[in-house]
């Protein structure tokens, strides 16, 4: 038996106690306990293995920094992995084991890498491995390490992310933050109050203290719940800060309190992430405590002195029975009551220096207590876990003594990592031995332990002022006492002494990378990989550095650190998604007629962000019998086609016409009233960026169309070249696209339908002919018609406002029903494109493509200028093998070729020609149609490709002009 | 301006959500002037929300959007005429929205809990009142928040076509609040 639960004491509630596994075996604990406090409490000291060498390892702290105690909880969809033990909650019922070891923590195979230790120096993956083939040794060495195995099940959980603003954000509910807080918020501030532990308080939970008269815990509770009274000001707690960004724009984790493990479906989030912008911060993140560097300093038993104290006051937990304190400064001291206080022994307290504070010394002695001054710690004994150590008096003499737990303190390290993170710069205090915060680069100040300042006063004032707190500050009874240390960085004594307990670093790595010349504290972090683990070097990254200061013979100060990082702590993905999952995930945009699409069985798909019918199958009908159905209508009758995510975009102004000249590639000044013109627009290094049809309704105002998916970005194109280029352009543009729906009538019975509907004006051929437009009234709906066909057969694209899409809709099937009218998607919609051989832009298209790659050169040799104009001159876009838009047609089947095949000359060895942009199966011709871009295909019609990549290898095509149906792919009138 | 009936309402503990189509048309005025905004305040009979992110009510609430640009709630056929009136000589444009938007009614104690979790938004009736107006990414979609003078509603204004993601995001962020 080693460690024990206390008879009385402690922030625990013994009157409701909970029932736990940890690796399968049942144990007890109370309300109020952590996993570690309960396990340590249960005399339960080997609670992980190492991450490397598979070390038995037991607790090393009490809080977030623990480094070994590394464990998976819950089962199945909602196993956790690679909690800190000493954070995780108790709660009844709950299921943990630890990380890393097979079969079990007390027994563990991979134990046996310890045994070969001397073969996995540091880097050792980068050298040993590395003959015959690192690939070899990969997956076994992946097996080995690696830290916990995730659930592969969908989390069934529900995360939050919101956003938050105040006007002080607090770090840390310790006396400092605590007192800032409350400054600020009897000032009426906007406050936020941040705290990892489930309880406010800080150290006043453990550390003796008096404030304004009453215990510090007793304090801290009232202070915490004041604040949380007031009306603009927030308390958090179970929450974590974990990065710190520009413009005091700080991230929380949230573990949502009662949710947590709970069982069951539950509508409160498990976790919710916080993104706050404050105008202040003030950090008050305390301090940790750092480990000595000794042989055998990671045996279960060897803790961290002030996490012995916070077990014991706290959680009323033992550590052990006959103690040995091993410390450099004084803080350790107090450990060594604690025990004391608690019924423990201590069998000697082993202080580095020669001379510590007498006072210090007195205080033990007269409790009979052995100091030894100027000794170390060589060896530690004991498997799996401490039984005793030797020490190494100031003399040299070593004696050996029993001890089953090992309380040390290498001193404190202010919590710097979200002062780092917001672009603060360290400064080294060479008289307490630690980083604190220097230059701020941020509304920020770091108060308390985390700006250096130990003593309880000092913090309480540094608090209330950061608060903006105005007279007296909370009073501490006791006067801040002088802290002093005296820094040993290792103990120079042969065995494995950890600096990096999590990732299994130690001295001699530091030494070897030292040796091959990574003196680099970056270079000392990649090579060790130390810090690199989930605990980021919590308790390693200074002692680490100090070591190599120590081997290169530099200040601590010019080695300096490697730049802490967030998260803080880890954070889960889940928090980090939120709710934007599923349909969550990304915001589709639904056509007016949405539910009318569904009443006629659309199968939807997103295209260019808008759900849109991909088809209409009928029952039983497969995708591909549809669409090949849907494109006969049209061509055979009439289709019924929703275009209306088409863009909309009014141009008006005196300029209006100067300004589209200057915009589109071909001439729009010239189209007169009341007719429509396909238009293309380039960027400015002459590639094809949007293409429409424009109709002029006025002198003075045009209504520009564009793709689908370009709708709000050539809006913004427009808006740019207006406001930036030619602000003297006396030109309006107004996106009106989601105001209008449109949809499309076409095939040889379009006109007879729209007749059939209802129309107030004459819609014959001459009355109405092709790329012309028209306001009318459609059924009754006040309407716009544009004689423009993306499909070959006579069309008329009717625009509603969108609220009227579904009356229109109605009405078009209901007068369509006689002639065969079918709804088309998409699908059917590409095919008759494609036999048209009419190009869709950024599926026949890239980024690259220029108006004479799809055949309109001849029609922009004019003199005008226009956006992109100059570019087309550079030699790279003149070459003559470029890519150009073609048609191909298959030589040996009626299979379609595959979409994105690649194309080749049968008389090459290699390479490629040109691809496949757009392909189908012709309904009317009962074959495939295809379309590419082909190297100088316009020169090469009639020749024959090999087809050379996919499932179409093999194949032979023939180039054609694209499409089948009209000549030259000019459209075909109707 | 009557209320609409609501296409879609939402109830839970401390909110209540409701949409509805409202008549909306944008007014669009190239280098507008001080005269021009007199003459359309006085033609509304209201001081005309020439500064940045302000809402003016009066007959017809008008909303500032972009310089030279405001969104008017009311349709296109009852404004044309003080419009053309008071724009007489300037290029500007007029087109009725109406059928492009949705208005959500956002209400009760919890509205700004739930606008904070699709808004970066500062809600805090310190810094974002009644008379004023924003436009932010909400629920990761272009909205227009209008508060309302009674403190804790809000008006959102988003495009017709993300009607049905916004109502979808609603429900699912609504879930917390359930009793």
């Amino acid at each position: 038996m080693s460690g024990r639960r206390l008879p009385g004491g402690g922030r625990i509630d013994r009157n409701r106690p909970l029932n736990f596994t940890f690796e399968g075996r049942p144990y007890r604990g109370y309300v109020g306990d952590t996993l570690a406090s309960a396990l340590l409490a249960a005399g339960v000291r080997v609670v992980g293995r190492s991450f490397k060498y598979h070390r038995p390892r037991g607790l090393l702290a009490a809080g977030v920094e623990e480094a070994n105690a590394l464990v998976q909880v819950g089962e199945g969809a909602r196993a956790e992995v690679n909690l800190r033990a000493t954070e995780v909650e108790l709660h009844e019922g709950l299921t943990a084991r630890a990380v890393n070891c097979w079969p079990s923590a007390r027994f563990d195979v991979g134990a046996v890498n310890n045994l070969f230790g001397r073969l996995l120096p540091a880097g050792f993956y980068y050298k040993t491995f590395m003959w015959p083939d690192w690939r070899w040794f990969e997956p076994v060495i992946r097996r080995a390490a690696g830290l916990g195995r995730p659930s592969i099940l969908p989390d069934p959980d529900r995360y939050e992310t919101r956003h938050a603003h105040c006007d002080l954000l607090v770090v840390g509910s310790g006396p400092a933050g605590l007192a800032a807080a409350l400054a600020a918020s009897r000032r009426g501030e906007r406050v936020m109050l941040v705290e990892q532990d489930p309880l406010p308080g800080g150290s006043l939970l453990w550390r003796p203290a008096q404030i304004d008269g009453r215990s510090g815990s007793d304090w801290a509770e009232r202070a915490a719940a004041e604040i949380a009274a007031a009306p603009d000001a927030l308390v958090l707690t179970r929450t974590t800060a974990i990065g710190y960004f520009d413009h005091n724009a700080l991230a929380l984790l949230e573990r949502v309190a009662g949710a947590a493990g709970s069982p069951g479906p539950d509508h409160r989030p498990r976790q919710r992430l916080w993104s706050v912008r404050a105008r202040r911060v003030v950090l008050a993140a305390g301090a940790l405590e750092r480990p000595l560097v000794f042989p055998g300093n990671d045996r279960p038993g060897v803790m961290l002195a002030s996490a012995v104290s916070e077990y014991a006051a706290r959680w009323a937990a033992r550590a052990g029975d006959e103690a040995v304190v091993f410390t450099n400064n004084d803080s350790a001291y107090a450990a060594a009551h604690a025990l004391l206080d608690t019924g423990g022994r201590v069998a000697a307290v082993v202080d580095s220096r020669p001379a510590p504070p007498a006072r210090r010394t007195a205080s033990l002695q007269a409790r009979g207590v052995r100091t030894l001054l100027g000794a170390s710690i060589v060896a530690t004994h004991g498997r799996p876990a401490l039984t005793g150590v030797t020490i190494r008096d100031a003399e040299g003499h070593d004696h050996r003594v029993a001890a089953d737990v090992l309380a040390m303190s290498g001193g404190w390290n202010p919590t710097v990592h979200l002062f780092s993170q917001s672009g603060g710069a360290l400064v080294w205090d060479g008289e307490q031995a630690l980083f604190r915060p220097g230059r701020s680069a941020q509304a920020e100040v770091s108060v308390g332990a985390a700006a250096g300042e130990f003593g309880l006063s000092t913090a309480i004032e540094q608090g209330w002022r950061a608060g903006g707190g105005e007279g007296a500050p909370p009073l501490a009874d006791a006067a801040d006492e002088r802290w002093t240390i005296g820094p040993l960085w290792r103990v120079p004594a042969r065995g494995k002494a950890f600096v990096d307990f999590q990732n299994d670093v130690t001295a001699d790595d530091i030494a070897l990378s030292a040796r091959e010349n990574f003196v680099s504290v970056e270079h000392l972090k990649r090579y060790t990989t130390l810090g690199m683990a989930a605990d980021q070097g919590k308790t390693s990254n200074v002692n680490a550095l100090a070591i190599m200061a120590e081997l290169t013979g530099r200040p601590i100060a010019d080695v300096g650190t490697t730049r802490f990082r967030p998260p803080f702590t880890p954070a889960t993905f889940g928090a980090i998604g939120g709710r934007a999952r599923g349909e969550l995930f990304q915001p589709l945009r639904r056509l007016p007629a949405h539910d009318r699409h569904v009443q006629a069985g659309a199968a939807f798909e997103e295209y260019g962000g808008w759900l849109r019918p991909a088809h209409y199958p009928g029952a039983g009908e497969s995708a591909h019998a549809a669409e090949q159905r849907e494109a006969l209508a049209v061509r055979r009758a009439v289709g019924l086609f929703d275009g209306s995510p088409l863009g909309k975009i009014d141009v008006v102004g005196a300029d209006a016409a100067e300004f589209l000249d200057r915009i589109y590639a071909n001439t729009l000044s010239t189209l007169k009233v009341g007719r429509a013109r396909y238009g293309l627009m380039l960027n400015e290094q002459g590639a094809v960026i949007d293409d429409g049809v424009t109709v002029r309704l006025a002198a003075d105002h045009f209504l520009v169309g564009t793709t689908g998916g370009g709708a709000d970005r050539i809006a913004a194109w427009l808006e740019e070249w207006l406001q930036c280029e030619w602000p003297d352009l006396d030109v309006l543009v107004a996106p009106v696209t989601t105001a209008w729906a449109v949809l499309t009538l076409s095939g040889p019975k379009a006109r007879d339908v729209l007749d059939a509907a209802g129309v107030d004006m004459a819609i014959g051929e001459e009355d109405f002919p092709h790329m012309t437009f028209r306001e009318c009234r459609v059924a009754g709906v006040p309407a716009r018609i544009s004689r423009v066909s993306f499909t070959g057969e006579v069309s008329f694209e009717v625009s509603v406002a969108a609220d009227r899409a579904c009356e229109l809709w109605d009405r078009l099937r209901l007068a369509g029903a006689p002639f065969g009218l079918a709804p088309v998607g998409i699908e059917a919609w590409m095919l008759l494109r494609m036999e048209m051989g009419y190009l869709h832009l950024g599926a026949d298209t890239d980024g690259a493509t220029t108006p004479d790659d799809i055949g309109w050169g001849r029609v922009l040799k004019r003199r005008r200028d226009f956006v992109g104009r100059r570019s087309l001159t550079r030699p790279e876009l003149l070459r003559k093998d470029r890519l150009q838009f073609v048609g191909v047609e298959a030589v040996d089947s009626t299979v379609p070729v595959p979409v994105g095949s690649h194309l080749r000359s049968p008389g090459l060895p290699s390479g490629s020609e040109g691809y496949v942009t757009s392909s189908g199966l012709s309904p009317t011709l009962g074959r495939g149609v295809a379309l590419a871009m082909v190297r100088a295909g316009r020169s090469r019609y009639g020749e024959e490709l090999l087809v050379i990549t996919g499932e179409g290898r093999g194949r032979r095509v023939r180039v054609t002009v694209p499409g089948v149906r009209g000549p030259g792919g000019e459209p075909l009138d109707g | 301006m009557g209320e609409s009936t609501a296409l879609w309402t939402l109830a839970a503990p401390g909110l209540a959500i409701a949409e509805r189509q409202t008549p909306a048309s944008v007014l669009r005025i190239r280098r507008p002037d001080a005269a021009v905004i007199r003459a359309l305040g006085e033609a509304f009979g209201l001081s005309w929300p020439a500064a940045p992110n302000t809402v003016a009510e009066g007959a017809v609430r008008i909303a500032w959007l972009a310089p030279g640009e405001w969104l008017l709630f009311a349709s296109a056929e009852p404004v044309g005429e003080p419009v053309a009136t008071a724009c007489e000589g300037w290029l500007h444009h007029l087109s009725d929205v109406t059928a492009g938007y949705r208005l959500w009614r956002i209400e009760g104690p919890r509205s700004r809990d739930l606008l904070a979790k699709g808004a970066a938004l500062d809600t805090h009736p310190r810094v974002f009142r009644s008379g004023q107006c924003a436009q932010t990414l909400f629920a990761k979609v272009h909205a227009l928040v209008i508060p309302d003078r009674s403190g804790d509603a809000f008006d959102l204004l988003t495009d017709v076509s993300f009607a049905g993601h916004v109502r979808a995001w609603f429900i699912d962020a609504a879930e917390e609040f359930r009793a």
